[in-house]
């Protein structure tokens, strides 16, 4: 029953393709009329708008709407500027200075000028996830004219422009923050976007309203650069945590897009004369990661023999459920589009299990049938308890002793980050600007894969400032994890939205596809 | 009866210490981090350690305990460690969201149930009663939120009459709360009115039953005056209880029901604020609906002595 | 109607002391009911069909087979298989197991306590004072904070699940046993009793607690589907008995979004949780009226 995993290569190049299709028209949008209303129904959303106090991504999407950062990422995950005009690093790679652009107010109708950069920026440096990385290379943030702000570097890098890609670094007017600390939320967000928050209410959405002063970039839009049309007058959010309400709100035409539905929903909505499939292909890893300090995890003779022992692809077909929702793809940075999509030092046959080698790197371990831990939180059954069950049965009939402990996502983030509670847990990872973002990748996160070579190997990363050198390290770096697997892939999961039909150029890219101020909305 | 009142408007005082000494253990009993949650899954642990200072969640239990005495005391429910709002703002808010829903699903299940409850009990064995009964039994064998998922199919996706969630405040217009309150009200009251159909047909036959009864019709009163004035009466006493409990399930257990039709409910904001970690949101959300309850409860006891004259308070 | 409701007078000039007026053991009255008679068997396929399981439709349920998923009712599968592939007879059998425990243990031990605790507070009004005021608190602690922090605190297991519904579910039952006494103490035949010095033991099994069974039995038969299905909804918002067990509550949870693709994961485990309830409930009235004194009196 197998599936060769080219058919299923196939079928998601041809919904790429159907994606696409979508996706050109809207360059053909480009001659459409301005107006309408976009509805969104979205599953979840956060107690507040402002990015910089959580580091749940999910909790972003309010300000990736009406917010902008000095940089962008576009569909191939570069960062482009976006309220830079230019960028600059001094000859031995110590010092960034960017300009920004002219013209812009934020939704206050204050100029922006470069204190609301530094403002914004020292913020964002003292929060959490990748605010740390930011202040791990960043010594200094200063703004000599309103129009300049200079990064000094602890040491040449070359990945602060990637890091200001990312929703919490976005520039809010310094008045607006008020001395706001990282963890106390701003009450308003005050940004540079195309559309303003007109109200923002919790447990219930968002309405925007289209900010006319609003000066957009002439590059072609990718992804979240390039310019920005914001073509409907108001985008509402709309929460609706249960996924068949969400199908059911865009068929009745209650919502022009359905976010986040199971695959299984594929049929409804492809049937359906009136709605659209959106495939997101490569959109996330789903992984289990290891305690690599303490317990019988921390022997990587173990982690061999999990790694050759378990089948994948039932693993991701128990958890996707659509078998062309899914790859088999080993690569650390899911998205093909992105230059650190890698395949160095995957084994011979990754795709399928080896019990002869699985057996020999058990016989070399330590592992005497103590009981594993293994950690899911109730939240996220799909990715973590589908993907976890699967494998834990292949490797109980290997011959592993292994608990799965489910949880409340609260007690989750609390137990595995605990060396003595846990063995293992579930995960999932997307694609990443830059490696060094990767939180896998970080010594004090969960797992604590601190070897020496892989911190020495993520220093030099850290510090090279050559592409073509720094891939070179990466590739060293997913060499070691395929030879040590402080963590396992299992493949890389496509994702589901839906649209009404009329809407125009909504995005199946992995690497944003919230940008509704390019989406034209259904004339009604 | 005012002294009775009075009285039992003292003792509601106890009674709400109950929940929220509780809900203040259990919360900070049980594992899990609100300067986690907050943090999200990227954090490090200095940067939740950090915040837990911040929060003053490093405090010992004791002290905790005490400072949150005190500001129970003097009214200061203090402050959502998410929407950084005060939760004597917060609460009100959803709580109007649920008391509304739970109203109109209790008008709507007392309704159904006196009816039919008091027909089936009247018509006992006949073919009306036992479609009553079958009918109630099957209501009280469905879980609520496959009501809701086949309301949503019959009313808003097939017949499109109504909408399929969302929420609008009465502010916005009667009609227009109506419509966006209708299914969820729905939803939920089945299942009540056949719990309660099943109370008032049970106690009716009870009280059709007694002596006095027999005693009224022997005496020649017209039927509806033995129904409506004695019987009906007198068999409503379980089914006040019922309703009581119903209302009190009502306000903390609607949440399958607010997810499903996202609706900003309290038992939503209550589940969330649980998962969250969000101590001051947790507390005034238990305080709120132990004081509606306290007072729900009282009521309940007042028309016991009204409706039942057997029941002497002294 | 009047005909109906209205029966010839049998006992007017009897009083309160021929109240029990029993021909024929309970079983057999009971076995000359032909909806309690089909109740029963109801109940002891499910139950049979659950304890042994393992002999009738094998055992693992829960073992996940993708390669499987979504096949329609077939010999092989009977009920089909739901989206993991899953065997749905298994799952709707050994489901049955963890769903009629919850009911029975929850209603076992939330109605003795009920019981107990409600004469109590009934008969004397001291202890009432001071439990009715604890079980106002009780009842105005919300089930779902109860459920989610024990879930917190111990995990998702059937054992969170059924001590945190065993605390929700006393307060309610109690309520309406206190309710039932309240007005069966008022009652001539009780003052009668305490009068020529009955001991209180005695009027409480006597005369009491036989004047109060039918709620109790009613009330049982709430409980019982309500626990059954507190854990179903439980297990809506994630709250339940957790995925490394089945229930059918847990089995409706996860198939709801598979309606329209492969309606039998819904309809069977839906089909067995109606079953069991309309079974009970069914029962339950049976045994009401051949418990009840006064309308057996009036058969």
């Amino acid at each position: 029953m197998r599936i060769p995993s080219n058919s299923k290569g196939a079928y998601l190049r041809e919904a790429c393709a159907t994606a696409l299709v979508i996706g050109m028209s809207a360059t053909f949008a480009a001659a459409a009329e301005r107006g309408g209303t976009l509805t969104v129904a979205i599953p979840q959303m956060g107690a507040s708008p402002d990015p910089v106090v959580t580091t749940f991504g999910t909790n972003w999407m309010t300000a990736a709407v009406a917010c902008e950062g000095l940089f962008a990422i576009d569909e191939s995950w570069s960062p482009q500027p976006m309220l830079a005009e230019r960028f600059s690093y001094n000859d031995d790679g110590t010092r960034l200075t960017v300009t920004l652009r002219d013209g812009i107010t934020f939704h206050s109708g204050a100029p922006l000028a470069a204190s609301d950069v530094v403002a914004s920026l020292e913020r964002f440096k003292s929060s959490a996830g990748i605010g740390a990385s930011f202040a791990g290379v960043v010594e200094s943030i200063s703004a000599p004219d309103d129009k300049t702000v200079v990064f000094d570097l602890a040491a040449a890098s070359p990945i602060v422009p990637g890091i200001l890609t990312v929703t919490p670094s976005v520039i809010l007017s310094e008045a607006s923050l008020n001395g706001a600390n990282a963890t106390t939320p701003v009450e308003a967000l005050d940004c540079t976007g195309p559309y303003k928050v007109a109200e923002f209410s919790p447990d219930q959405g968002v309405t925007f309203e289209r900010f006319d002063s609003y000066v957009s970039r002439s590059e072609p839009s990718s992804a979240e650069a390039g310019a920005k049309h914001a073509w409907a007058d108001t985008i509402e959010f709309r929460l609706q945590p249960e996924a068949s309400i969400r199908r059911d709100s865009l068929l009745t035409g209650e919502v022009d897009i359905a976010m986040e539905l199971p695959t299984d929903f594929y049929d409804a909505v492809e049937l359906s004369p009136e709605t659209q499939p959106v495939v997101i292909a490569n959109q996330q890893s789903l992984t289990v990661v290891f305690n690599t300090q303490k317990g019988p995890a921390a022997d990587e003779n173990l982690r061999r023999a999990i790694y050759y022992a378990l089948d994948k692809d039932p693993i991701m077909l128990a958890s996707v459920g659509n078998p062309e929702f899914y790859t088999l793809d080993p690569s650390w940075v899911p998205d093909p589009a992105s230059i650190w999509h890698s395949t160095a030092g995957v084994p011979d046959n990754h795709q399928s299990p080896n019990l002869e080698l699985a057996k020999e790197y058990l016989a070399k371990s330590n592992y005497n049938g103590e009981e594993l831990r293994w950690l899911t939180a109730t939240e996220q059954h799909q990715k973590h308890y589908l993907t976890a069950i699967t494998a834990v049965q292949q490797l109980r009939d290997f011959g592993l002793n292994i608990q799965i402990q489910e949880m409340p996502i609260a007690t989750y983030i609390q137990q595995r980050a605990d060396v003595d509670a846990m063995d293992m847990f579930s995960s999932f990872l997307p694609t990443y600007v830059d490696p060094t973002s990767i939180a896998y990748l970080n010594a004090s996160y969960p797992g604590f894969w601190t070897d020496q070579q892989k911190l020495d190997l993520m220093d030099e990363l850290a510090r090279t400032i050559d592409t073509d050198e720094r891939v070179a390290i990466f590739n060293r770096l997913h060499e070691l994890a395929y030879a040590q697997f402080p963590f396992i892939k299992y493949g890389t999961e496509a994702k589901l939205y839906a649209v009404r039909v009329g809407v125009e150029g909504a995005s199946a890219s992995p690497v944003s596809n919230i940008d509704f101020y390019n989406v034209v909305p259904p004339s009604k | 009866m005012l002294r009775y009142i009075g009285k039992r408007f003292l003792l509601i005082l106890p009674t709400i210490f109950v929940p929220l000494i509780m809900v203040f253990l259990l919360l900070r009993l049980s594992p899990g981090d609100p300067a986690g949650m907050i943090l999200g899954d990227q954090a490090t642990a200095e940067q939740i350690a950090a915040l837990r200072a911040e929060l003053g969640l490093n405090e010992p239990l004791g002290v905790q305990f005490v400072i949150w005495l005190k500001n129970i005391v003097t009214l200061d429910l203090g402050n959502s460690l998410f929407f950084r709002d005060p939760v004597v703002e917060i609460i009100p808010r959803y709580a109007g969201v649920t008391v509304g829903l739970a109203t109109i699903a209790l008008v709507l299940a007392i309704l159904i149930a006196v009816i039919a409850g008091s027909f089936s009990a009247l018509k006992r064995n006949s073919i009306v009663d036992r479609s009553i009964v079958t009918t109630t039994v099957l209501g009280i064998s469905v879980p609520e939120f496959w009501f809701a998922l086949i309301l949503v199919f019959v009313f808003a996706v097939t017949l499109r009459w109504l909408p399929v969630a969302g929420y609008t405040p009465p502010s916005a217009g009667i009609i227009a709360w109506g419509t966006s309150i209708a299914l969820p009200a729905l939803a939920l009251g089945i299942r009540q009115s056949a719990l309660m159909t099943r109370m008032m047909r049970s106690s009716m036959l009870d009280v059709l039953g007694e002596p006095y009864i027999t005693t009224a019709r022997a005496q020649g009163l017209p039927e509806h005056v033995v129904i409506g004035r004695y019987a009906m009466k007198t068999a409503a006493i379980p089914v006040v209880t019922v309703v009581g409990l119903s209302a009190g399930y009502m306000l903390g257990g609607t949440v399958a029901i607010e997810i499903i039709f996202a609706l900003p409910g309290l038992g939503r904001l209550l589940v969330e604020a649980v998962a969250r970690r969000d101590f001051p949101v947790v507390e005034g959300g238990v305080l709120a609906i132990s004081l509606i309850l306290a007072a729900l409860n009282l009521i309940i006891d007042i028309i016991y002595a009204i409706i039942d004259p057997r029941i002497r308070y002294k | 109607m009047q005909d109906r409701t209205n029966p010839p007078n049998p006992g007017l000039d009897g009083d309160d002391k021929e109240i029990v007026v029993v021909t024929k053991p309970v079983w057999q009255r009971l076995l000359a009911n032909p909806t309690a008679v089909i109740s029963v068997l109801c109940l002891m396929v499910l139950v049979l069909g659950s304890v042994f399981a393992n002999a009738v439709a094998g055992s693992d349920p829960l073992r996940i087979n993708p390669s499987i998923r979504f096949k329609p009712p077939s010999f092989e599968f009977p009920f089909g298989t739901d989206n993991l592939g899953r065997d749905m007879f298994k799952i709707v059998l050994h489901g049955g197991k963890t769903s009629l425990l919850v009911g029975a243990v929850v209603t076992i031990i939330s109605m003795t306590v009920a019981t107990v605790l409600g004469l109590l507070a009934g008969y004397y009004r001291r202890v009432d004072m001071f439990l009715m005021r604890f079980v106002d608190g009780l009842m105005s602690f919300p089930a779902i904070v109860l459920a989610t922090a024990m879930t917190g605190y111990l995990g998702p297991s059937v054992g969170t699940v059924v001590t945190s519904l065993s605390i929700v579910l006393i307060a309610p039952s109690l309520r309406v046993v206190r309710g039932q006494v309240l007005v069966v103490r008022e009652l001539q035949m009780i003052e009668a009793a305490r009068a020529v010095g009955v001991p209180t033991m005695r009027i409480f099994t006597k005369y009491i607690l036989p004047a109060v069974s039918s709620p109790i039995l009613v009330q049982a038969s709430f409980i019982f589907s309500a626990a059954i299905l507190s854990e179903a909804a439980l297990s809506f918002i994630g709250l339940g008995i957790g995925s490394e067990d089945i229930s059918w509550g847990n089995a409706l949870t996860e198939s709801r979004n598979y309606v329209s693709r492969a309606p039998w994961i819904v309809m069977f485990p839906g089909l067995a949780l109606m079953l069991a309830i309309l079974a009970l409930n069914l029962l339950g009235d049976a045994l009401r009226d051949v418990l009840d004194p006064k309308l057996a009196r009036r058969r």
